[in-house]
């Protein structure tokens, strides 16, 4: 028994050919294409989230439980592309996949839907071995700390949870989620892994934490009212002065990709990275994640240089936790504002994971708005966050002639 | 009793009194010491916290600075993405003179690339409407009003008349309204596709996305784009009207040369038919001369009786005449032959020296009577010529008789020499000399230069005429240069290989 694993990409004009010649590839990049593929993830940019799209998918793969997301930027070993549509197709016997969807997250109560969707996640995988769990949610939803909350919840707080939010190509306007042949939009999708593999991971940021540490002194879920007893924006208005001003621009506003806010965790020896996605009237500044009273926060720095690195590192780390085995595909989901900031230099990045991995190793990524992941790493599984301005390499391992 | 005991406690008192004021004293000392420390540290902790606070302003100029350096980077970042992509679109577009290829070539990876989502190419018909060349993401319907909208809004026209660009950054706010309302982009870009006949069309550039937005350096990026394409396009229209011309020119050619062609078939039909009558009327003409001849030669020899003196001189002049008449029947009758093919050139090798000292002896009383200087110039190396000796005698026997006529009193010269593949010859005299108008048509049947001396001298006009006719008829070439009163060279080729019978070849061509 093995594990064949086949990636195909186009970024065909046609939403519908690019699929076909995507899904394609797929297949026959497979070991043994007879043999049928039992898990696809889809990742595209918005062009290509179409119906038509999914459904050649399911027509090339129609045995296989097919999910996936948009994003802003395509990662594959060649190249990183801003327009297309790329496919991983995996036909194992070894490996479980068990997909729930949760639709409509909005227009629900958060609390009771997320942990029913826990609830479904757990019973649908049964009493099989659960090794990961990924989780691909819209990525401008705020439910999505809630969700990980419920799922931590039910699969167990140490157990290993990755995942990312989806992206529009820096509109900020609508996100699209997939889940067999539908292509949702407010919604999430939670994949729970198991059986016989070896997995490794890492997720890094590459961020320092500058000035001395500020506390959060009065915060409302996601929404930091208060650093230090003053309002919250006066922790950027002392670093930038009257330029702070900008930060109420738009989301990519540079100084909100630039220098997140980093916040310390209990037990954890690295920040917790939480870009800044609103800024509120009253100068209150509203994350992804919540918040907990009474943490201390810093304004973080990083550059290329560091974000390569932390790249190299997660890409190390995740292989040194194959315990020697050969990595055979690594999942990468990185934050968009690593994408902007890299900007042409991004595919350095994906060159630094390449010389760690191995050449060969196929890689198969997305841009994201929001990366789930612990802050340990490798071998120490802790609890999962919603972050920002991260990297996660997952790898799989080759999973040969057993 | 009372006062040991008495005296005891007093001693224990005073020991504890001692002890106390002993422990009090280390007890003030250590307090004193403390209170040292506490200030050691308030300060240490006061320098501490200036420390980091010093620090902290520091990460602030840090972050400034850093803030600055990333904005530098990332307008860097843009500028050499969007100017490699210009780069490769320029390359593609000017590669092509085709029109359609050049728009199509305009593809959506690569404004993609230049960092465009979407784009439309409009161009203006014959009737001065704009219609879409390339279009990505908009329906036709869409296009179709935005160019109706922009050709005739008032709000656009110095896009089109003054062929400046427009864009997010630089539009008024109802520019720009008008833009969102017809395409639905906040950022975008309208450049004028400039020619030297005006403005032919325009692109319109434009994103949803928020990621980008556009920048006066963007807007001159895109003038950079639409002028190369004004250019491709006036190239390849350019292309256009020469190929047309140039078709045109091949017809008009095609046409002329069938008329040439057919011009050519008369004249040789008209030629033949000439050669033929000049050789029927010279054979007609030959049969009652020889008869003229023979019944001269008859009375002349006095067989028929004795003739008197008088009628004698008549008959010799009857004789000489008749002479005369033959020879130019003869030569013309040699020209229709080789002009008609008739003649077979035998192709003999001669050695050149010999055949002209040969001549030149045949010659001599002439130049003897005339007191002229021969001089003959044929170095031992010249290679042997392969030709028809008796037409090569003729060649060299009119050629050297010419040049006696014309030579007074002076000297003739023939010189040799190799000229690759053929003998060059060459017969000099310092004679009297043709006049330049005269040159052309020396080699003209029956043509005679006009001058006092040529008044004396007979001649047909048929001599060099002969001469041109078997040189070529050898595939040599001649030619003269001459000077009034100087004197006269006649340069002439003959080849020094065999070949085969040039004249014959030449026919079978025809």
């Amino acid at each position: 028994m093995a594990t064949h694993i086949g990636i195909g990409f186009s970024k065909d004009e046609s939403p519908f050919r690019a699929a076909q010649e995507a899904a394609i590839h797929a297949k026959l990049h497979l070991d043994d294409p007879e043999i049928p593929a039992n898990f696809v993830l889809v990742f595209s940019t918005v062009h290509y989230s179409r119906i038509e799209s999914l459904e050649i998918i399911q027509e090339t793969f129609p045995q296989a439980k097919i999910v996936g997301c948009s994003t802003s930027g395509l990662i594959l070993s060649k190249t990183i592309e801003t327009r297309g549509i790329s496919i991983l197709a995996i036909s194992s016997q070894d490996i479980r996949f068990e997909t729930n969807c949760l639709k409509d997250i909005s227009e629900k109560n958060i609390t009771t839907a997320s942990q029913e969707f826990a609830d479904q996640c757990l019973r649908s995988f049964g009493a099989h071995r659960r090794q990961l769990s990924m989780l691909l949610c819209d990525g401008l939803l705020e439910e999505g700390p809630v969700l990980l909350k419920s799922l931590r919840e039910k699969l167990g707080q140490l157990s290993l949870i990755l995942g990312a939010g989806s992206s529009d190509n820096f509109q900020y306007a609508k996100t699209y989620q997939y889940f067999q042949n539908e292509v949702l939009t407010n919604a999430a999708i939670n994949i729970v892994i198991g059986g016989q593999m070896t997995i490794g991971f890492s997720n890094q940021h590459g961020w320092k934490p500058l000035g001395k540490p500020r506390a959060v002194t009065k915060v409302d879920g996601n929404i930091i009212r208060e650093i230090n007893g003053k309002k919250a924006i006066s922790l950027y208005e002392e670093f930038f002065a009257e330029q702070a001003t900008a930060l109420f621009s738009s989301r990519l506003n540079r100084m909100r990709v630039f220098y997140p806010l980093g916040f310390s965790v209990t037990g954890e020896r690295k920040c917790l990275l939480q870009n800044v996605i609103e800024v509120l009237d009253d100068g209150s500044l509203v994350c992804q994640g919540d918040i907990p009273e009474g943490t201390e926060v810093h304004i973080m720095i990083g550059n290329k240089e560091s974000c390569k690195q932390a790249a190299h590192d997660a890409a190390c780390e995740a292989k040194e936790a194959l315990m020697g085995k050969i990595p055979g595909v690594a999942i990468i989901f990185e934050s968009s504002s690593r994408q902007k900031l890299l900007g042409r230099q991004a595919f350095q990045e994906i060159q630094a994971i390449k010389e760690a991995l191995g050449e060969e190793v196929p890689l198969f990524g997305m841009y994201s708005y929001g990366e789930f992941a612990p802050l340990s790493t490798g071998g120490q599984v802790g609890r999962s966050f919603l972050q920002n301005e991260t990297i996660t390499v997952l790898a799989l391992d080759q999973h040969r002639a057993y | 009793m009372l006062s040991i005991t008495s005296s005891i406690d007093t001693t224990i008192f005073t020991v504890i009194g001692i002890v106390i004021l002993g422990a009090i004293g280390v007890l003030i000392f250590i307090l004193i010491n403390k209170i040292d420390q506490v200030r050691e540290l308030k300060t240490a902790l006061k320098k501490l916290k200036l420390s980091f606070d010093n620090l902290d302003e520091q990460a602030k100029l840090i972050l400034k600075t850093d803030l600055e350096l990333n904005r530098a980077q990332a307008e860097l970042d843009k500028r050499l993405t969007s100017l490699d992509a210009l780069q490769r679109t320029s390359r593609l577009i000017s590669t092509t003179l085709d029109e359609t290829e050049i728009f199509r070539r305009l593809d959506k990876s690569l404004m993609f690339e230049l960092g465009f989502e979407k784009t439309i190419v409009l161009t203006f018909d014959k009737e001065r409407n704009l219609k879409s060349r390339v279009n990505s993401g908009f329906s036709p319907e869409t296009i179709n009003s935005f160019a109706h909208q922009i050709s005739r809004d008032s709000m656009f026209q110095s896009v089109f008349k003054e062929g400046h660009p427009l864009s997010s950054a630089t539009a008024t706010k109802a520019k720009k309204e008008k833009i969102i309302s017809l395409l639905g982009m906040p950022n975008f870009i309208l450049s004028p596709i400039l020619t030297q006949e005006g403005t032919i069309g325009v692109i319109f550039f434009g994103n949803e996305s928020q990621a980008e937005p556009i920048s006066e350096a963007d807007e001159e990026m895109a003038s950079i784009l639409t002028n190369q394409v004004g250019q491709s396009f006036e190239n390849a229209q350019l292309f256009e009207q020469v190929y047309r011309s140039r078709q045109e020119l091949e017809l008009k050619i095609q046409e002329r040369t069938k008329q040439l062609a057919l011009a050519l078939e008369k004249v040789q039909k008209a030629s033949k038919t000439k050669s033929e009558f000049v050789s029927a009327v010279s054979h007609e003409l030959r049969t009652p001369l020889t008869s003229i001849k023979g019944y001269a030669a008859i009375l002349m020899s006095g067989k028929l009786g004795e003739i008197p003196p008088k009628v004698n001189e008549r008959l010799s002049k009857i004789n000489k005449h008749s002479d005369s008449l033959v020879e130019l029947i003869n030569d013309l009758l040699d020209i229709s032959r080789i002009e008609s093919g008739r003649i077979e050139m035998r192709h003999e090798k001669i050695p050149a020296k010999s055949l002209i000292e040969n001549i030149a002896d045949i010659l001599m009383p002439q130049i003897k009577e005339k007191n002229i200087e021969l001089l003959i110039d044929i170095p031992n190396d010249t290679p042997d010529i392969f030709a028809d000796q008796k037409q090569m005698e003729r060649v060299f026997i009119n050629l050297l008789s010419n040049a006696i006529k014309y030579t007074p009193n002076g000297t003739i010269k023939i010189t040799a020499s190799r000229d690759k593949n053929k003998v060059l010859f060459e017969v000099e005299d310092n004679g009297t000399g043709i006049k330049e108008d005269d040159l052309p048509h020396l080699f003209d049947e029956f043509y005679r230069v006009e001058n006092d001396l040529n008044q004396n001298i007979k001649g047909t006009g048929l001599g060099l005429s002969l001469v041109k006719n078997i040189i070529e008829a050898h595939s040599g070439e001649i030619w003269v240069t001459s000077e009034l009163k100087v004197g006269t060279t006649f340069h002439f080729t003959f080849p020094s290989q065999p070949q085969e019978n040039i004249l014959k070849k030449e026919n079978q061509k025809e």
